[in-house]
């Protein structure tokens, strides 16, 4: 049984706020894009994660491969790795890790590794995890469903929104000049190579910028 | 078929990950320290990558895709992810009734 804390619940709702509003322009995208509401929902059931969602959707959409879209997807989710494994202690039991790993998220674990004890990390975690969870199926739905009623020119509002997403998802991920150089030279290589090569090509061919500007970073540590 | 295999996919790998760090962190012990090269790069790399293709769809420069990325972008400097979408949006919008 999770005991409720205030500041958990706080947390919790205000980022389960902003994933229904997220999540509710991919539900709209979706459907837009011939998807039925029942796929739209699942995918955010069964993935839970809004960057590789909108991602592979946009891949699909330009005429990409399943794999090539789910490759795509898959290496925007790497990061959850890193956030699972810097929760450390939370996970108690296999049965616990299986249950809470489809929970790590962005927030769910940058809020839960804000507390001092296992035992707040684990509460922080899971209050906001299952929120979290709730409002991003819930607003795909309502995206999902509202976004197929709505006029031609409010849905070409969409696409904006979409562009939108992901420049914000972006530049605050940026904290120096190494990830400023990175999304710079990813930005160009993608747009360079997006009338020449296979849809869903250019986002992986960008991907591979990071070998370099990682190596650049090694090189900085070992002098 | 082709949604449903992405979905599945997806779901499949995105799962192993999450999985592969909560295991990893249970036998080891997290350090909280999420930098680890070019895993914390990538997001950078790929969502640039893929805010380049939104703004270019098929291969041709749409300006009021362009004038919402820059408007959120922009945004995303001073407000939270949230407002600043809803700026890209109306940006992108005012652009296209132009």
């Amino acid at each position: 049984m999770i005991k409720l804390d205030g500041s958990d619940l706080r947390l919790a709702i205000g980022a389960s706020v902003g994933a229904a509003v997220y999540s509710a322009v991919f539900g709209a995208l979706a459907v837009q894009d011939g998807w039925s509401v029942a796929q739209a929902v699942a995918a955010s059931v069964v993935i839970h994660a809004g960057g590789a969602q909108l991602v592979g959707l946009a891949a699909l959409g330009a005429g990409a491969a399943p794999l090539t879209a789910v490759a795509a997807g898959t290496l925007v989710n790497m990061r959850l790795g890193v956030f699972g494994f810097a929760l450390g202690d939370v996970f108690a039991s296999w049965r616990g890790r299986f249950g809470a790993a489809h929970l790590v998220s962005d927030e769910s674990a940058g809020t839960a590794l804000t507390r001092a004890t296992p035992a707040e990390r684990r509460r922080t975690f899971m209050v906001v995890g299952l929120i979290l969870f709730t409002g991003w199926t819930t607003g795909t739905l309502i995206g999902a469903v509202f976004g197929a009623t709505l006029p031609d020119q409010v849905r070409g509002v969409l696409d904006s929104a979409a562009a939108a997403v992901f420049a914000a998802l972006v530049i605050p991920l940026i904290h120096g000049r190494r990830e400023l150089a990175l999304a710079l030279v990813a930005f160009v290589v993608a747009l360079g190579a997006v009338a020449h090569v296979p849809p869903g090509v250019p986002v992986l061919l960008s991907a591979l910028m990071v070998v370099p500007a990682a190596l650049i970073r090694k090189g900085g540590v070992a002098r | 078929m082709t949604v449903w295999l992405f979905i599945g996919g997806l779901a499949a790998t995105t799962f192993l990950i999450r999985l592969g760090g909560v295991v990893l962190a249970a036998r080891g012990g997290g350090t909280g320290d999420s930098d680890t090269g070019m895993v914390a790069l990538l997001p950078v790399a790929l969502l640039a990558a893929v805010a380049a293709t939104q703004v270019v769809p098929k291969g041709h420069l749409e300006p009021h895709l362009l004038a919402a990325a820059v408007a959120a972008g922009l945004a995303s400097t001073r407000l939270s992810f949230l407002p600043a979408v809803l700026i890209g949006g109306v940006a992108g919008a005012l652009v296209s009734l132009v």
